[in-house]
């Protein structure tokens, strides 16, 4: 079948057939190459036959053009053919006709094919065909199809020339390039000018500053040229020669021509092309070294005043007014163009020339604090861009004008808008007060509108008035860099230092928390010099408090550390990480401190101010417990602990001095003794490993709890002195063995105990004088003690997904349980209530797996009582029992922990519906 | 050939709009329009003056309208209807959809309210508009066999275009009202690069510079959102076309981000209609919204819906437009009397009032009474806010644009006098090109350059349109790398092209330029070579033969035999 057909192509290939025969030999020429099937000597005949062909038709170009393509496409199918068909190719090319396209079309498809991917080894092959003095003459051909297409051979070989192997010398590269640039046709003139650009890449900062020069000068020529692809590609390699002056040597000679390269661009921006516009744009973002006199023409239509420069201007024989009548208003106009990508773009370039200069930075954002309002979500994207930008650069200096619009888009209905105006703000620089007032009253407004995550905070999920809050911090802080701090509230600071650990953990310890700590302190220090810290009365301390504390822990270290190097704070972040412990451990005790500090206050019955104290206490090392895993949570879990009892103890302060004129609510009073003594039961055996100081300190409070107690009930009862007694000769006991003595309080109050005792006589207790006597004192709260604590857990159980349950009939209930530093001598409860029934379940220490300090199980149990509702709430927690109480009250009748007990989790809720209700 | 220009309305004033130029033997009328401010003889462009007998349709070759403005195009039935001209009128398609409509309205508000004569009636209007060819943009229609017109895309308001026209060599563009600068509806003028010997613009801020536009909507945007948050009515008092679409597609626009749910209420009648119409005409508008249409019709407010007058005192906030723009009377001011008494209400006022109206008296300070006749007072005690929307381009603009162009000669229509004279000694100066700002009635006469054609035959083109590169190449210094010193730098940009041939006046007069190498083939002329022997006697001498022979050929012929 081969054989046929090659034969009746030798035929149909003579020159003498007819016209329709030829081609068609030619397409069965085509069949035989493309089919995979053929053999390589097939091929190899066929090409043959075509190439003998191109010789009997010479001057025939209906025949010749498909025969010379398919002469390519054969080479280019099967690499072996190449070089006989280059070879057959070749004559072709001189002469400069319009076959001559074609054979070059051929060179350069078959180049392109190369083995190499058209690296260095077409470029080779295209230097092996066609010599400089041939490529030149058929640039100067006067068919334009030629001169194309051995331009685009030129300009895609440009790219790869990293070879010693070139097309042509660059010189006659460059001047073949730039006499085609003012070719006839245009698309000649853009390859042309690509190829300039792709040239001046490729040399690089090797290139003579004459030879710039030339490719600018005809860039420039073309600017005005009528076809709008020409003249973007003009103003792109304007836009390169302009880079390449700014990083030449000298490039201080090269301002004048910076400023007027930028001029010419400008006015390239009012072309009535888009495409022109875009390209003007983007060449204005990359020009450098401009005079800010000619920027801040381009940002005002107006004409502005006489240049200083203009003596250097005339240099280059540009008439004066003219010269600032075309960059007048370049980016006015771009940032109000019709098209949101040259708006975009416009936006764009502003933002990178606003780094140049601070009086331009000022006066473009007056423009884009306009484009905020650009009815595009792309520009208005962009323009938050550019302003975060600016910010970055130092460059952004907001005024009040501007934060309508701004603070609008923190309300954007675009979540993408939000979150950059957002991110904008925190690096804001705000003039005053006022307008910091208003953005975080619109923050916070916004934030409730819209609640979401911010992104920026990495992955805390705070509500809303808390991302307020780390904003808060960020603002304050930009706002101090403008020594405006006595401006600020100090509240605001102090707001922003109890968040701290918080802050700097959001941060991802980006931050030194040292610095940050020491900063925001040095500034909340100043109007609370200690002057004014006296004159002020308690309700200030609120305020004050954690910055007080704060500040005597860090001011040792402020000396060292200052504002700078928070902004280079990220060599200091291992550190910070390292010492979060030691640090962490020091806030805590400097809280305690403070707590201990109320007690004066308590006594002087200044109910409101403790109370706002301790909470804010309270609030601030749950704060810290937010961040904190691992050895610190002990301490962090006793000194919140600690700080319940000091606010009971406050609490029933409170109350006993009222009950001095009437008793009123013997229950709430009930109630929170119950409370105390639970909350110290918890103090005193939860945290096993305390130093003997903190014990006695605990025991002392205990001691205070039975005072109230007898406080309240007015007689003593003989099982609470019972009670009393042990608990005194277990603190005598303590103060014996170590080295601390017995306080005043507790002196009496064992004096007063033995006299009861011994007595029978039921004789009052001097209740007041030894509350009187007491004074809670300082203790060190070290010591390396762990905390006994567990956590409860009933898994996929909501108020949406409730347990099933048979009225009357046991429901069985699966806790996951995880404990804390649990000994096996401990007793482990759970308790189950629901309303007054309560059930105790024993928790042997056996189920426990594991010897570790954190243990993990599952407990099924079964309730028992469960009501005939259609619903019910079953309240569960774990409790321990108190190890060394011996003195009990024994209840009759129960099923439960003998002595003493205590909370070791939070109670939990478990949902529960009746089977058929659900 | 020269240029006449009459200018018939417009010159040194805004209002009546109508140039008639005539370009080689051929009259052009640009726009046709009606003082607004005169009820007399004056409201009308002096047609006698185009022709002495009336006869108006040998008088002018065609009537080219630029968009649908009562200033522009009022006075178009009365011609075409009244005095009789029969010839051919060149409108867009939105230009002659809302042309009927403003007509028509204003012949209402004029015979109906004002109980004027009538100067055309309904059926004019209908009949004028029957005799309207429509144009499309950048569409070359050949008018007859000289002349040409082609429309650009003007701005301003839908449908307005500017004019090319050309007859002959001679080229000139009118641009009617003209706006550089795109605002939310409508784009931005745009014109190609043209070869003009005149240039008519308007110049209506002949001096002023105009800022943003978006400083202009930040203000406007803070003004009602400022209102409304505190509980108060908006009255936006607008034209029925254009301003309307503007200010709410910005506000709907504005609602739609800030989640905004106060209704924004459009009253019924003419706005409804050119809703519709700018519905249709998509092609015309901006490119957002040309972008945007597929998805959702920027005219199709999510917004805004019809208003119902028992909403005039229902409680709470609302935004309101309503018509006419400068609260003479009608619907505006009804509402305008029920709201103005509240501060807590916004009325806006556009940037120009007619005195005597109520929106001229509140732009002039602030009164806190009106006296709308003997028996009704209006205390006024909402907030105002003007607007500066304008859909004219700024001094800049007209500036840019007639740099772009590029003129030989510019003449100033549609301004203020004194701003005019300030333009045109700019234009002179820092363009210069030649300016012009004629009053009513006067004729400028410009002469243009003559050019005289030649052909070029298809090799002399080639000849001309490539670089002989082997040229530079000779003469450049052959260096390997970058560094050619300063005579080959300055060697790669003088290559400057000259083209030679031969100049032939041809048997039928006209020139033709040729190539060297047609040349004879052209004259039908066979190739004779002449050659030249130099020959002296000489003494042959065997020892000399070598230097001899070398000394004396011409050049020009290598083949020819040597005689010793």
């Amino acid at each position: 079948m081969e054989r046929l057909l090659l034969e009746r192509l030798e035929v149909h290939l003579d020159p003498l057939s007819d016209e329709r025969r030829r081609l068609r030999a030619l397409a069965s020429a085509r069949a035989l190459i493309a089919n995979p099937d053929s053999s390589d000597s097939t091929r190899r005949s066929t090409v043959d036959a075509l190439i003998r062909s191109l010789d009997a038709h010479y001057g025939d170009p209906a025949f010749l053009r498909p025969a010379l393509k398919l002469l390519g496409d054969a080479a280019v199918l099967h690499r072996p053919l190449a070089p006989s068909v280059i070879a057959a190719v070749r004559p072709f090319l001189n002469g400069g006709k319009s076959l001559a396209a074609d054979a070059i079309a051929v060179v350069a498809s078959i180049a392109e094919s190369s083995p190499e991917g058209g690296g260095e080894g077409g470029v080779s092959l295209l230097a092996s065909v066609l010599d400089e003095d041939l490529v030149l003459s058929l640039a100067s051909s006067p068919v334009s199809l030629v001169r194309s297409r051995i331009l685009n051979l030129l300009v895609s070989s440009i790219g790869r020339a990293q070879s010693s192997v070139s097309l042509l010398r660059p010189h006659l590269m460059l001047q073949v390039l730039l006499g085609l640039a003012v070719d006839l046709y245009p698309l000649v003139r853009r390859v042309a000018l690509d190829g300039i650009m792709a040239f001046c890449e490729v040399a690089g900062s090797d290139l003579d500053g004459s030879i710039i020069d030339c490719c600018y000068d005809r860039a420039v020529e073309l600017f005005r040229d009528e076809d709008e692809l020409v003249r973007s590609a003009a103003v792109r390699v304007v836009s390169k020669c302009g880079q390449m002056f700014a990083a030449s040597k000298e490039r201080m000679g090269n301002m004048e021509r910076m400023d007027v390269i930028f001029v010419q661009l400008c006015s390239m921006a009012r072309d009535m092309s888009v495409k022109v516009r875009i390209e003007a744009f983007l060449a204005l973002g990359k020009v450098q070294l401009v005079s800010e006199n000619v920027l801040l023409q381009s940002l005002s239509k107006k004409v502005l005043g006489v240049r200083s420069g203009s003596k250097t201007i005339t240099k280059w024989s540009v008439n004066e007014s003219k010269f600032s009548l075309s960059a007048a208003g370049a980016f006015v106009h771009g940032i109000e163009d019709e098209f949101y990508e040259v708006r975009t773009i416009a936006c764009q370039s502003l933002g990178m020339l606003a780094t140049f200069s601070i009086q331009f930075a000022d006066n473009a954002l007056n423009l884009l604090m306009d484009m905020l309002n650009d009815d595009a979500e792309a520009v208005r994207l962009q323009t938050l861009q550019t302003l975060f930008h600016m910010a970055t650069h130092d460059h952004l200096r907001v005024q009040e004008k501007h934060m309508d619009m701004f603070l609008g888009l923190l309300a954007d209905i675009s979540a993408l808008i939000r979150r950059a105006a957002r991110k904008v703000l925190q690096l804001m620089m705000l003039p005053d007060i006022e307008t910091f007032k208003s953005a975080i009253n619109c923050l916070i407004t916004n934030l409730e509108t819209y609640p979401e995550i911010v992104p920026s905070c990495g992955e805390l999920s705070l509500d809303s008035p808390r991302v307020a809050a780390i904003v808060v911090l960020f603002i304050s802080s930009s706002i101090s860099n403008e020594h405006l701090t006595c401006n600020i509230p100090v509240a605001i600071f102090s707001y922003a230092v109890s968040l701290v650990g918080r802050i700097s953990c959001s941060l991802g310890n980006a931050l030194n928390r040292d610095a940050l700590m020491a900063y925001l302190c040095h500034h909340s220090e100043i109007p609370f010099s200690d002057t004014t810290l006296k004159s002020k009365v308690a309700n200030e301390m609120c305020h004050s408090w954690s910055l007080h504390s704060v500040i005597s822990e860090v001011k040792v270290k402020e000396n060292l550390l200052s504002m700078n190097e928070i902004a280079t704070h990220l060599k200091h972040s291992q550190k910070g990480v390292e010492q979060t412990d030691e640090e962490l451990m020091q806030s805590i005790q400097s809280i305690l401190e403070k707590v201990v500090e109320t007690w004066p206050l308590i006594k002087l019955h200044c109910a409101h101010e403790v109370r706002r104290t301790l909470r804010t206490c309270k609030e601030e090392l749950e704060m810290i417990a937010w961040n904190v895993s691992g050895s610190p949570s002990a301490l962090l879990e006793f000194a919140l602990q600690y700080v319940q009892i000091i606010q009971l103890i406050a609490e029933i302060w409170e109350k006993l001095q009222l009950k001095k004129s009437h008793i009123v609510g013997t229950m709430t009073l009930e109630f929170l003794l119950e409370k105390l003594s639970m909350s110290l039961r918890r103090m005193r055996y939860g945290f096993p490993g305390l130093s003997r100081e903190v014990e006695c300190h605990i025991i002392e409070l205990t001691l205070l709890g039975f005072v109230f107690r007898l406080c309240e009930v007015g007689t003593c009862s003989n099982f609470v002195l019972k009670k009393l007694q042990a608990i005194t000769s277990s603190a005598e006991f303590l103060c014996v063995e170590g080295s601390s003595k017995l306080s005043e309080f507790a002196k009496e109050l064992l004096r007063s105990c033995a006299e009861g005792g011994t007595g029978e006589t039921s004789q009052p207790f001097p209740i007041y004088k030894l509350l009187e006597l007491f004074n809670l004192q300082q203790v060190a709260f070290t010591g390396r003690f762990k905390c006994i604590k567990a956590e409860l857990q009933v898994f996929g159980n909501d108020s949406e997904n409730p347990l099933p349950f048979v009225p009357g009939l046991p429901v069985g209930i699966t806790f996951q349980i995880t404990v804390h530093n649990i000994s096996t001598n401990d007793r482990l409860w759970l308790r189950m209530a629901v309303g007054v029934s309560v059930q105790y379940v024993f928790l042997d220490s056996c189920q426990f797996t594991g010897r570790d300090e954190v243990r993990k199980f599952a407990v099924n149990t079964p309730f028992y009582a469960t009501p005939k509702v259609p619903s019910f709430l079953l309240r569960a927690c774990m409790l321990m029992e108190c190890p060394s109480e011996n003195v009990t009250y024994q209840k009759k009748d129960q099923r439960g922990p003998k002595d003493d007990i205590f909370l070791v989790c939070e109670e939990i809720e478990v949902y529960l519906v009746k089977i058929d209700s659900r | 050939m020269a240029i006449e220009c009459l200018v018939l309305g417009a010159g040194q004033e805004v209002g009546k709009s109508c140039v008639v130029v005539s370009i080689g033997g051929k009259r052009i009328m640009f726009d046709c329009g009606m003082h607004m401010g005169y009820l007399d003889h004056r409201r009308y462009p002096d047609f006698s003056r185009i022709s002495e007998t009336g006869d108006f349709n040998s008088a002018l070759t065609c009537i080219i309208i630029t968009h649908f403005h009562l200033d522009h195009v009022g006075a178009l039935p009365y011609f075409t209807e009244v005095c009789g001209y029969q010839g051919p009128i060149f409108m867009t398609y939105p230009t002659k959809a809302l042309a009927p409509l403003m007509l028509e309205d204003y012949r209402k508000v004029m015979v109906e309210r004002r109980g004027e004569e009538e100067q055309f009636s309904y059926d004019h209007i209908v009949d004028c508009m029957k005799k309207v060819t429509t144009l499309d943009l950048k569409q070359t229609v050949q008018v007859d066999k000289d002349l040409q017109i082609r429309a650009y895309y003007a701005g301003h308001v839908l449908g307005a275009v500017m004019i090319y026209a050309k007859v002959g060599d001679t080229a000139m563009v009118y641009t009617g009202d003209y706006n550089m600068t795109p605002d939310r509806h409508l784009g931005a003028a745009q014109i190609d690069r043209l070869q003009l010997d005149l240039l008519i613009t308007e110049s209506t801020y002949a001096t002023t510079i105009r800022d943003s536009k978006y400083a202009r909507e930040r203000e406007f945007l803070k003004a009602v959102h400022k209102c409304i948050s505190g509980g108060g009515k908006v009255l936006i008092p607008t034209f029925a076309l254009g301003r309307a679409q503007e200010l709410c597609i910005l506000l709907d626009d504005y609602w739609e981000r800030m989640n905004l749910k106060i209704p924004i209420y459009f009253s019924a009648g003419l706005t409804i209609q050119a809703n519709m119409y700018y519905k249709m005409f998509i092609g015309w508008t901006s490119q957002k919204i040309k972008d945007t249409y597929a998805i959702r019709n920027t005219f199709d407010f999510k917004h805004v819906c019809p208003f119902d007058r028992s909403l005039i005192n229902a409680s709470g906030p609302c935004v309101l437009f309503a018509t006419p723009g400068m609260i003479s009377g009608g619907f505006s001011l009804e509402v305008f009397k029920q709201w103005a008494p509240s501060e807590k209400n916004l009325v806006t006022l556009p940037g120009y009032c007619v005195a005597g109206t109520i929106g001229h008296k509140l732009m002039s300070g602030k009164p806190t009474r009106i006296d709308l006749d003997k028996d009704t007072q209006i205390d006024v005690r909402c907030q105002i806010h003007q607007l500066s929307f304008s859909p004219h381009t700024d001094a800049k603009g007209i500036m840019d644009l007639v740099e772009f162009l590029s003129p030989k000669h510019v003449i100033l229509v549609h301004g203020e006098k004194p701003k005019m004279a300030t333009l045109k000694g700019r234009i002179q100066s820092e363009l210069g090109i030649q300016c012009y700002d004629p009053a009513n009635n006067e004729t400028v006469l410009i002469s243009t350059t003559q050019n005289v054609k030649i052909n070029a035959t298809k090799m002399f083109m080639r000849s001309c349109s490539h670089v002989d590169l082997h040229s530079v190449t000779k003469s450049a210094p052959c260096l390997s790398d970058f560094s050619f010193g300063d005579s080959g730098a300055s060697n790669l940009v003088r290559n400057e092209k000259v083209a030679e041939g031969i100049l032939v006046m041809e048997k039928n007069k006209t020139a033709k330029i040729l190539c060297e190498d047609e040349f004879l083939q052209t004259l039908h002329v066979k190739e004779h070579n002449v050659q030249f022997q130099y020959s002296r006697p000489l003494e042959v001498c065997r020892e000399q033969v070598s230097c001899q022979s070398s000394s004396g050929l011409l050049p020009s012929n290598g083949s020819s035999p040597e005689r010793w």
